[in-house]
């Protein structure tokens, strides 16, 4: 079931000009390395809001912190566990 | 939720007691509710009254080539909820044949293309543009007010599927702390959303489930 957040997420997404998701432009390698540093808990508070600044300009770059985190993930996964 | 889809099962399968309650329950409520919705959209008491009449029989009596429409409630979400979202729906399509007979009259007789052919199937209806610019324009404006970054960290969990446990890893903190920057930014956006509806549009009458339960069935109608 979704949540009440993800249904209005979708609803602004679709039912106007939000961009997230559609713009194809992969992030520059400047908000590649903030997301990384974000992702490995190193980012300064500074870098955090300089962060937060660039995907609010560019919703459509969270998915590429997502997978930061993700892949974090898999990185410090215990080996043996799936 | 689940003893309101069970009454509607049972009032479906002809228990006029369950039938009784839901009328007793809701009938008023959807009729106040619509009511305002039908005076912002300029449509008469009468016009109202007869949607409302036609939604209730359309619940409970369906036809060989038809269902009851109440067939067509999950429990996903409150009855009360489904039946404004429907009733809403009737309302917009009513509002906009009479805009579009008003507009007919005024552009006159001088159009050679068949006026019957103006007419969109009411299947091919685009979501309401006044209701979906009031629910995005109130949704625009509570999230404008959100900390940023709690904001993106609900992107994350919600949209993106990260674990809220990942994110205390990362900021160094109980996943109680992510938890809780989590639920006050939501309570905040359902706060400003209900307030900000209530600003641009007094007479909606909207409650929070139903503006959620309104942008879900718009989503459904985009999605074709």
């Amino acid at each position: 079931m979704q949540t009440d957040f993800e249904i209005l997420a979708k609803f602004l997404a679709r039912s106007g000009a939000e961009v997230e998701g559609r713009i194809s432009d992969v992030p520059d390698s400047d908000a590649i390395e903030l997301f990384r540093k974000f992702a490995n808990g190193k980012a300064t508070p500074e870098e955090r809001a300089r962060m937060v600044k660039l995907v609010d300009s560019r919703p459509d770059w969270i998915a590429a912190l997502a997978e930061e985190i993700r892949q974090r993930r898999q990185r410090t996964k215990p080996k043996g566990k799936p | 939720m689940a003893k309101e889809l069970q009454t509607v099962r049972a009032a479906l399968f002809g228990d006029s007691e369950a039938a009784a309650e839901i009328h007793h329950k809701h009938y008023a409520s959807v009729l106040g509710a619509l009511m305002n919705r039908g005076t912002a959209m300029q449509l008469t008491r009468s016009e109202v009254e007869e949607c409302v009449g036609d939604l209730w029989s359309d619940c409970f009596g369906g036809t060989n080539s038809k269902s009851a429409l109440l067939e067509k409630f999950s429990g996903d979400g409150s009855l009360r909820a489904w039946l404004i979202t429907v009733g809403l729906h009737r309302l917009i399509d009513i509002a906009r044949r009479k805009r579009f007979h008003h507009d007919m009259a005024a552009d006159g007789k001088t159009s050679s293309v068949d006026p019957m052919d103006k007419i969109p199937a009411a299947d091919e209806l685009a979501p309401d543009t006044d209701l979906v610019s009031l629910l995005r324009s109130s949704l625009k404006n509570a999230l404008a007010r959100s900390n940023r970054e709690h904001l993106l960290l609900l992107y994350l969990v919600y949209l993106h599927g990260i674990k809220q446990r990942e994110l205390a890893g990362i900021y160094g903190c109980n996943e109680s702390t992510v938890s809780r920057w989590l639920d006050s930014t939501l309570e905040q956006i359902r706060a400003d959303t209900v307030r900000e509806v209530e600003i641009l549009d007094p007479a909606a009458g909207l409650e929070w489930r139903e503006i959620v339960q309104l942008c879900h069935t718009i989503n459904q109608e985009l999605n074709g």
